[in-house]
């Protein structure tokens, strides 16, 4: 015992060594996986050696918190198709599902983590005049971003947990037979952008990607173009003359006290937030004149801008956007090629 | 000439002797295992709330219908047969590509055990689940330390290794703070088997008993925590928002990150026309000089106080502004380590009159 309690107080040279050997072989591991990322190959080979060591300790983490630059929030939505032609909504977190902020966080991470499951993919000229000129006017290669195999995997597997989470419409028991994921950026309000009263959920910083269509079953389609971004207004237009609009119609035409408030309604939905965020400063009379008729595209469109910018202030003089140096509302990105017009704020 | 020689020798001779000399003070110098208990307590906290708060989704991280399903073990496994991850044709170019293709192999095989491997019946995840709660609280209390810390920490892992995609920095720091938890003696002082072992004594005052792997449990935080800080630090200046100052701008701006917290006042014109950017440039470059200077400023010890003022200031506004208060606790947790632990005892005998006698 006496011998037991001496080890602990002075170790002997034999344990010290071993101990030394241990740490030594620990923190080599951890600074070749820290200095692997973007570093010189002779360091990822290092830390392609140490990987199973490092992944069974979880220990493989690069510790680059906010780095490069903190990028803007992403979360996935899907559009929930039931059999009877019905429609819903739901993004992967929704704030309102949890009451701590630790299960929230946790699918944050979801979404958070399926940003890094895309990569660029060069599409095979066409053997067509368009394509062959499209090679020849930008000497390089159309590229697509698609889903990695990883990602692939992991999408596949989301789509089967919602299919069992809303495998039956709540209210008519509808089969859901088809989920459409879309990756969404919620982009970052600029100084300029806050003093002109842009909320944090403006539709104008949304960046929404299509990326493909799922079975409850996992099974991908609809993914052969690659990413597909979609402009807000049009995006929500879409919707409401598609989905939306039926809904509200059915809604008018029942008996005064079963009837919804469109907010309700909005929320049964469960079309995500940004979208609806308008909608939101509107007075309940407000909204019924909104979702009058006439229903084409360029109404619907032009209705929508102006509620979007409803709010808005006017700042005196012409303010360059002190963050991006940009001259007006564009939202700032972090692929964004100079010069590059961008589709997604509303006109 | 010779007697330069002899003295460049002698220098040469002296300084492995001194750096295994400087080695062994460093890592097996016995110490006061006091901080490690007080690192127990939050670190124990902060996991225990972890897996208390996600309990009733248990189901939707670990199980057979968790968002990552079984059906994905095996289809990952099959992976490295996908054809983006080997050779046009399966024939090798050149040594690189065959590198390559070795290395994305390597990078894509699982590793790492779970008990929820071998556990997918929806009822026993839940029994083993609320176990592996149990022991993270009877570990927080230090109740048979040694055997709940190991538990502990393979439930964490196991529940990391299981859910894959739920992950972000706090569990990164969490696993090392775990692992050298269980390294040392955290159960010695201020738990349960402490109280247990005085009780046995006859309530006499507890001895101070020095332990090198206490020791060894705190130089491993600390070694760990300035990696941390100084990647953290550099891998920034590859960043434009953090060399022109508007990086902490943005994360406090954060969609869901920010859960309403008004900062409005940051960008009124009232305040300036640049009183934001003031602000945010300030803020920026503090957070770059503190994560880039810690692992040499912290071992001054008239600056050590400074840093870890820092360091809290830094965590606390993560936690206030991103919501992150977790991560903020784990990694405070971390910085503890570096206060000396007759600085703690003298703080526990200023606020409760802690008897202890010194043993060594």
């Amino acid at each position: 015992m006496s011998y037991l309690r001496r080890c602990f107080e002075r170790p002997a040279t034999a344990i010290k060594i071993l101990v030394s050997v241990v740490v030594l072989f620990h923190f080599s591991a951890i600074f070749s996986h820290v200095l692997s990322g973007g570093g010189p190959h002779a360091m990822r080979q290092l830390s392609s050696l140490y990987r199973p060591y490092l992944k069974t300790m979880w220990l493989d983490n690069a510790y680059r918190f906010y780095a490069p630059d903190p990028g803007p929030t992403e979360v996935i939505w899907y559009k929930l198709l039931y059999d009877d032609g019905s429609t819903r909504w739901t993004q992967v977190p929704r704030r309102e599902d949890f009451y701590l902020r630790m299960p929230f966080q946790r699918h944050m991470s979801i979404a958070l983590l399926a940003s890094m499951m895309n990569e660029p993919e060069v599409v095979k000229p066409k053997d067509d005049a368009v394509s062959v000129a499209s090679v020849l006017t930008f000497s390089a290669p159309t590229v697509r971003t698609v889903l990695t195999p990883v990602g692939e995997i992991y999408f596949r597997s989301y789509a089967r947990f919602l299919g069992r989470k809303h495998g039956e419409h709540p209210k008519t028991k509808a089969k859901l037979v088809a989920l459409d994921c879309y990756f969404v950026h919620y982009l970052i309000r600029t100084p300029k952008q806050m003093r002109e009263n842009l909320d944090m959920y403006d539709p104008r910083l949304l960046k929404i990607d299509f990326i493909a269509t799922f079975t409850p079953a996992g099974i991908m389609s609809n993914f052969e173009q690659g990413f597909r971004e979609r402009v807000p207004d049009d995006f929500f237009v879409e919707i409401m003359q598609n989905d939306l609009l039926p809904l509200l119609e059915a809604n008018r035409k029942l008996p005064a006290a079963d009837r919804l408030p469109i907010l309700k309604l909005l929320e049964e939905y469960g079309l995500p937030y940004p979208l609806v965020q308008p909608l939101y400063r509107l007075t309940e009379e407000e909204r019924e004149t909104f979702f009058q008729k006439p229903y084409d595209r360029d109404t619907l469109r032009e209705r929508y801008a102006v509620i979007v910018k409803r709010d808005d202030r006017k700042l005196p003089g012409v303010m360059q956007d002190p963050i991006n140096n940009r001259p007006d509302n564009v939202a700032p990105t972090t692929n964004e090629k100079p010069g590059e017009k961008t589709p997604r704020s509303v006109q | 000439m010779i007697q330069i020689l002899s003295a460049l020798l002698g220098y040469f001779a002296r300084v492995p002797m001194a750096m295994v000399r400087g080695w062994d003070r460093f890592f097996f110098t016995p110490t006061d295992p006091v901080m490690l208990g007080w690192i127990r307590i939050l670190v124990g906290s902060v996991l225990f709330y972890i897996h208390v708060s996600s309990a009733p989704f248990v189901l939707d991280f670990i199980g057979p219908e968790a968002w990552v399903d079984e059906e994905v073990y095996a289809e990952l496994h099959d992976l490295r047969y996908h054809p983006k991850h080997n050779l046009p044709g399966n024939v090798p170019q050149s040594q690189g590509d065959i590198e390559q293709v070795q290395l994305k192999h390597r990078f894509i095989t699982p590793y790492g055990f779970s008990i929820w491997f071998l556990i997918n019946d929806p009822f026993w995840v839940k029994v083993t689940y609320y176990a592996g709660i149990v022991c993270v609280g009877l570990f927080t209390l230090g109740f048979c330390t040694r055997v709940t810390g190991i538990l502990s920490w393979a439930f964490h892992l196991s529940y990391l290794h299981r859910s894959m995609m739920i992950w972000f920095g706090m569990d990164a720091m969490m696993s090392f703070m775990m692992l050298y938890l269980c390294v040392g003696p955290s159960g010695s002082v201020v738990s349960i088997d402490s109280w247990i072992r005085r009780k046995r004594a006859g309530g006499a005052a507890s001895p101070v008993i020095t332990s090198w792997s206490a020791n060894l449990a705190l130089r491993l935080m600390q070694v760990h925590m300035c990696v941390v800080y100084f990647i953290a630090g550099i891998a920034k200046l590859q960043g434009s928002s953090w060399w022109n100052g508007h990086a902490t701008w943005l994360t406090m701006n954060s969609p869901m990150f920010n859960e309403g917290l008004d900062i409005g006042w940051l960008a009124d014109p009232r305040m300036g026309e640049w009183f934001w950017h003031y602000f945010c440039f300030i803020t920026t470059y503090t957070t770059l000089a503190f994560e880039i200077t810690f692992p040499f400023l912290i071992w001054n010890r008239y600056l050590r106080p400074w840093m870890l003022f820092l360091a809290f200031m830094l965590h606390a506004g993560i936690g206030i502004f991103m919501g992150l208060g977790g991560f903020g606790l784990v990694m405070l947790a971390g910085c503890m380590s570096f206060i000396p632990a007759s600085g703690m005892r003298w703080v526990m005998k200023s606020l409760w009159g802690e008897r202890t006698v010194q043993s060594t």
